[in-house]
């Protein structure tokens, strides 16, 4: 992951000159620290101490403090070290709202649209029942930003944490869960991860018939440092007979396969490996997680071993067209039809694409 | 010359006691004028810019809270209470205006532990109630804040700043003022939640707001993290008016 000093913070020359960094830095008073350093200072104390407490019990101040914090790379990068630091879901204080609708408007600077996409995650999104112009603002506000895998992890926590509402869900335009698709390193504390493996995510997922997408839905939300919901679990199981079950879906099967065995394995270390993310973890936690991730393999292995059994049948022959479309899930699925003419006869059906 | 000789009183508490009244007339009109109208009709001599007009503001009740008092009485000439309702007699809109921000301002100043404050209290609850509605007052923000510093009512934690939107002189005096309440009281947990809500909608400004509300703001924010905040380079008046 890049390092935040490493942003490019030009815009600092570009802003309205009533509040630069020069101006809230060079105080009359030479002799005495100026008040940003004081709080950058004690964010940093906070965070070195790992006084994780103290850093949720004022969560009001810190995000207070944001508007000013972005205005400079070195207070962005101790706002934002000390809210990841917390690992308190929905760190940011509601009264921000209005705020970050102004931060992302089109005529913002591109800096400050990427400060409030670095800060995005961290925004409590079950607060925003009606914001659906807000998501619409972030995701026109991301694809205007370059992009670094930083930016990346942001998107898709924020994406997930969104999608994961209800009331939200449908107001994520189509192009934003192509941001998926850039599978960014996850950091081992994301609320979006967790969320977005909620059954209806999972079904979103699957109906916008994209099999990449999809793919790297589930690289990203499989993870050791989460265990998923079940009813979110049974989603992804049939949305992998339902999506990767063609025989040349092979190479998807090989990759998230390859996955859960990496999960698998870093679950076999124990428990001390992950009370780094959370130190409740307990051994029937990493049991639980095993379990799911062992099923999804199950199913995995299942579907893979069906779609052998048709390419080793020879001849194949793929009868076309030959299509049914049956209404399935409140959805309409295409069906294709193979046929094995050699001894025995058989018929089969796998979800087809057009 | 009535500025010129508030100067000459300057530092001295038993002069600011003597002439209390007519200093605390002279503050109430100039901070009208200067504050709320912004459109310079006082007639200063050259030489008196508003810098120092404001740095002899702070000299006279920093000196001595003694004008506070008739700050007080002002504004309750120019409100009616009837229960709980607060509102201001018909035309005195303006006058409870400066009045509550006079003050605010001279709060501010006042140590917290003085007997001076307590007199100032007693006065206070005698007339406005504890669970006074303050709703539809033009000086709704400089009483909602005056109340908090006084009676320290919970309710009061909610007060809304959504219609706060003063002319810039006004919402640099009303910043600097709270940034002054903040840095004059210890905070051993945490300072209300109506002055980090006041935080966050200072800058939600367009166009941004003078860097030295941003200071006072920042001020505030410090001494919610616990930051010695009480030395005067934290959020001191001197310097910052003059860029204005």
């Amino acid at each position: 992951m890049r390092r935040f000093a490493s942003r490019s913070f030009g815009f600092e020359r570009e802003v309205r000159s009533s509040l630069t960094a020069v101006d809230l830095s060079n105080r009359e008073n030479s002799g005495q620290p100026d008040v940003l350093s004081l709080i950058s200072e004690k964010l940093e104390t906070l965070v070195t101490t790992a006084d994780l407490n103290q850093i949720s019990s004022k969560y009001k101040a810190i995000t207070a403090f944001f508007p000013y914090a972005v205005w400079q790379s070195k207070t962005l990068d101790a706002f934002l070290l000390a809210v990841r630091t917390s690992k308190r879901h929905g760190f940011m204080w509601r009264c921000i709202r209005p705020l970050i609708a102004t931060l992302l408007n089109k005529e913002s600077h591109v800096s400050l649209k990427q400060a409030v996409i670095l800060a995005s995650p961290h925004l409590r999104w079950r607060d925003f029942p009606n914001s659906k112009e807000l998501v619409k603002l972030l995701a026109a506000a991301a694809s205007a930003i370059p992009y670094t895998e930083e930016v990346g992890m942001s998107v898709v926590d924020t994406l997930l944490q969104i999608a994961s509402n209800d009331s939200l869900r449908s107001s994520i335009p189509l192009d934003m869960w192509s941001w998926l698709n850039e599978r960014p390193s996850l950091p081992a504390a994301c609320w979006g991860r967790y969320l977005g493996s909620r059954q209806n995510v999972v079904r979103s997922i699957r109906r916008l018939e994209d099999v990449e997408t999809l793919k790297s839905f589930l690289l990203l939300v499989w993870s050791e440092w989460d265990g998923l919901y079940s009813e979110g679990l049974q989603e992804m199981s049939f949305s992998i007979q339902l999506e990767l079950g063609k025989p040349e879906m092979w190479h998807h099967r090989e990759d998230l396969l390859r996955h859960l065995d990496h999960i698998l394995g870093q679950l076999d270390i124990g428990t001390e490996h992950l009370r780094q993310r959370d130190p409740d973890v307990n051994e029937s936690d990493i049991q639980r997680r095993k379990d799911q991730y062992e099923t999804l393999r199950e199913v995995l292995l299942e579907v893979e071993m069906e779609a052998t059994e048709i390419l080793t049948r020879k001849p194949l022959r793929l009868a076309v067209p030959f299509h049914l479309l049956i209404p399935m899930d409140r959805h309409e699925v295409q069906l294709d039809i193979y046929v094995c003419n050699s001894s025995p006869v058989s018929i089969a059906a796998y979800p087809g694409y057009s | 010359m009535i500025y010129l000789r508030i100067e000459q009183i300057g530092g001295d508490p038993d002069a600011i006691q003597l002439y209390r009244k007519p200093i605390a007339t002279f503050f109430l009109w100039a901070t009208g004028i200067e504050i709320l109208s912004e459109s310079q009709r006082f007639d200063w001599q050259s030489d008196i810019t508003r810098h120092r007009y404001l740095e002899l503001w702070d000299r006279i009740h920093l000196t001595s809270p003694a004008p506070a008092a008739i700050y007080l009485d002002a504004f309750f000439s120019y409100v009616d209470v009837d229960y709980d309702r607060v509102t201001e007699y018909p035309g005195s809109e303006e006058g409870a205006r400066v009045a509550s921000l006079c003050l605010l301002r001279a709060l501010s100043g006042i140590d917290p532990t003085s007997a001076t404050l307590e007199d100032i209290h007693k006065s206070y609850v005698a007339v406005i109630p504890r669970a006074a509605n303050f709703d539809g007052l033009r000086c709704y923000h400089a009483i909602s804040a005056i109340h908090a510093v006084l009676v320290r009512n919970r309710m009061r934690r909610f007060f809304d700043w959504a219609n706060y939107k003063p002319r810039a002189l006004e919402h640099i005096f009303f910043a600097n003022t709270l940034a002054r309440v903040v840095r004059k009281r210890e905070w051993p947990k945490k300072v209300p939640r109506w002055l980090l809500r006041f935080v966050i909608h200072s800058i939600s400004y367009d166009p941004q707001p003078p860097v030295s509300i941003a200071i006072d703001c920042l001020t505030i924010i410090a001494a919610d993290l616990g930051c010695d905040v009480s030395h005067p380079g934290a959020s001191g008046l001197s310097g910052r008016y003059a860029r204005l």
